[in-house]
């Protein structure tokens, strides 16, 4: 068991290297950081609306290179095992096929963790600067020490500069981000095994990477599709009830992810809820994983 | 009563190996083993020959348990080839360099170490004892991407032998290798032989085959069409060889004469040539020699000869 662990996280390591070296996922890394960069350009008069926009480009960026990074990541990886054939020779080790594949899978979530870290460090320098040019602009007006008077007349025991500032760091320090984030990687995690289940039978890079988008796709807007279809007369609409049904088995239901949205717009969200949500993710990426595993195990090299 | 004595399990059984390729749209069939049998025992050096297309990369990857057999059974010290018991015991050298280019050669030396098992102080000095045998120590800090052909075989080499297993499967050892490298292949051959070890190779490079292996198989399209050892299959057993030095020119068709009354037939004198890679090994041998102390080339010096 240990000496199985061991060879798996040789694997994955390699496959970190080899992302590093070969530049691509840095690349696309580049264009992800460059992306929420961009946040700052759209500049927003009202402070809710300002942070807003950082916080939408900034945790979309990060969702939509995620995914990227894990189908494109993936379908790299894999194929260029098989178009380079180093795979025959890293068999010919004591490895068995089922590690070969975990190995590289987990090496794509340490791909996929590294990447979130650069993206969330540039995210949170983004906030701490919209964070400092709002309290630059916002303190800068007469009448400060004042207290502050809510919009219903009630007088707070708070000056007005201590009310901005209160606000703006409850908007650029939200601990409701962490969620968000945590769901977003879940989000990444899960596509990443779904790519990985298409690359064990796929034959080209393009192959695996388109199906992996349409599938994606999919799953994101079953949930849609569940709402428009079987909304109403949902009993004579036998065909799309299976259809939709077998969908609800293969697929997750990525819709549901979309929680983060409301996590961003300041909504209030149960710590219960994202844990059930990842909890959820983690049981579909289980059973894409070892699916791809009993394929790849087949599969003639 | 008699003790007895148990056979050592070969260290490869193959018996009707058969493997069948699907050709395009499934319409046609491309047997790429027919029902192949062969044997190897611990110890021996085989040489498995064959133009190209005949079945002996198949035959290897069934070996290593990476393409299922169709029908047959192969084994390893008596085990199954995809065991990770079996493949313990198997270094693999590929017919083209595939390794992660992206690495140094101490790298993947290390990652091939790590999957085999070994690790620390161990690994380490292995690598170290590795890459002096193959003479890498240039190279163990460049990334394979910059490696030529012949280095990389070298470091193929190495990460055969990381784990030091029992069988050794080389696929076209000296593709790409310098006659000198080739030689130390071949010499490499000779010395893993006098370790115990088993190996199994296949080459285009007959003469070396001929001078290292115990036993050859000579494969065509998927069959195995003839086995035995170099004597049993090259020896002329109607002919005898005398090689005589000293011999002036003028009594040869004497020694013809008495030969042919000894009852000799169809008796020829001639004189033994070197091989042209004896010559160029002799030439690069002699080369730095040459260089130093000025002496007249070897096809002179053979001219002088008688």
């Amino acid at each position: 068991m240990n000496a199985s662990i061991h060879r798996i996280f040789t694997i994955a390591r390699a496959t970190i290297t080899e992302m590093i070296r070969q530049r691509v996922l840095l690349v696309i890394l580049l264009f992800a950081l460059l992306a929420i960069a961009s946040s700052q350009v759209f500049s927003q008069f009202t402070l809710e609306a300002k942070f807003k926009s950082v916080k939408d480009i900034g945790m979309n960026m990060i969702l939509l290179f995620g995914i990227l990074i894990s189908i494109v990541g993936i379908a790299q990886m894999l194929q260029s095992e098989f178009d380079q054939r180093t795979i025959y020779t890293i068999l010919a080790k004591p490895v068995r096929r089922f590690e070969f594949l975990i190995g590289k899978y987990v090496g794509m979530l340490g791909i996929l963790l590294i990447a979130f870290v650069f993206m969330v460090a540039l995210f949170s320098i983004m906030l701490f600067l919209t964070e400092r040019n709002m309290l630059a602009e916002e303190l800068s007006g007469p009448g400060l020490d004042e207290p502050h008077v809510s919009p219903d007349g009630a007088v707070s025991n708070l000056t007005k500069a201590e009310f901005i500032t209160q606000e703006v760091l409850s908007q650029s320090r939200d601990p409701r981000l962490i969620q968000a984030l945590v769901l977003t990687f879940v989000r990444s995690a899960l596509v990443a095994a779904l790519a990985l289940l298409v690359a064990s039978f796929a034959t080209s890079m393009i192959f695996t990477a388109s199906t992996s988008f349409m599938l994606v796709l999919i799953s994101h807007l079953q949930g849609v599709a569940r709402e428009a279809w079987l909304g109403q007369g949902a009993v004579e609409n036998v065909p799309a009830r299976a259809f939709l049904g077998v969908l609800a088995i293969l697929l997750p239901d990525l819709s549901l992810f979309g929680i983060t949205d409301d996590i961003i717009a300041g909504n209030d969200v149960a710590w219960s809820f994202v844990t059930s949500l990842s909890l959820y993710g983690s049981v579909y990426v289980l059973v894409y994983v070892t699916v791809a595993c009993l394929i790849f195990s087949g599969r003639e090299l | 009563m008699p003790e007895e004595t148990a056979s050592p399990v070969p260290a490869v059984e193959i018996r009707g190996l058969t493997k069948r390729y699907r050709l395009t749209w499934r319409r046609k069939i491309l047997v790429a083993v027919d029902h192949l049998d062969l044997t190897v025992q611990q110890g021996e050096v085989y040489g498995l020959l064959g133009p190209n297309g005949s079945g002996k990369s198949t035959t290897l990857k069934i070996l290593l348990g990476l393409l299922p057999a169709n029908e047959g059974f192969v084994k390893m010290f008596g085990m199954a080839p995809d065991s990770i018991e079996a493949k313990r015991k198997v270094g693999y050298l590929p017919e083209n360099p595939y390794f992660y280019r992206f690495l140094t050669g101490d790298e993947l030396l290390k990652f091939f170490g790590r999957l085999s098992g070994l690790g620390g102080q161990k690994l380490d000095q292995r690598i170290d004892d590795l890459i002096q045998l193959v003479n890498l120590e240039n190279g163990r800090d460049r990334p394979l991407s910059a490696y030529s052909k012949g280095m990389l075989q070298r470091i193929g080499l190495a990460q055969a032998l990381l784990h030091d297993p029992e069988l050794l499967l080389l696929d076209e050892p000296t593709a790409g290798v310098d006659p000198v490298g080739s030689r130390e292949i071949r010499d490499l051959i000779l010395r893993l032989k006098h370790l115990g070890k088993t190996v199994i190779f296949c080459s285009h490079l007959l003469e070396q085959v001929q001078e290292v292996s115990d036993r050859v198989a000579i494969m065509r399209l998927g069959r195995k069409l003839v086995e035995g050892t170099i004597d049993e299959l090259l020896t002329l057993q109607d002919r005898t060889q005398i090689i005589v030095t000293g011999l002036p020119h003028e009594s040869e068709a004497e020694a013809a004469d008495l030969l042919a009354k000894l009852g000799g037939k169809r008796v020829e004198i001639s004189r033994p040539k070197l091989s042209l890679e004896e010559l160029f090994l002799r030439t690069v041998e002699m080369g730095s020699e040459a260089i130093e102390s000025p002496a007249p080339p070897i096809a002179a010096k053979k001219c002088e000869t008688p």
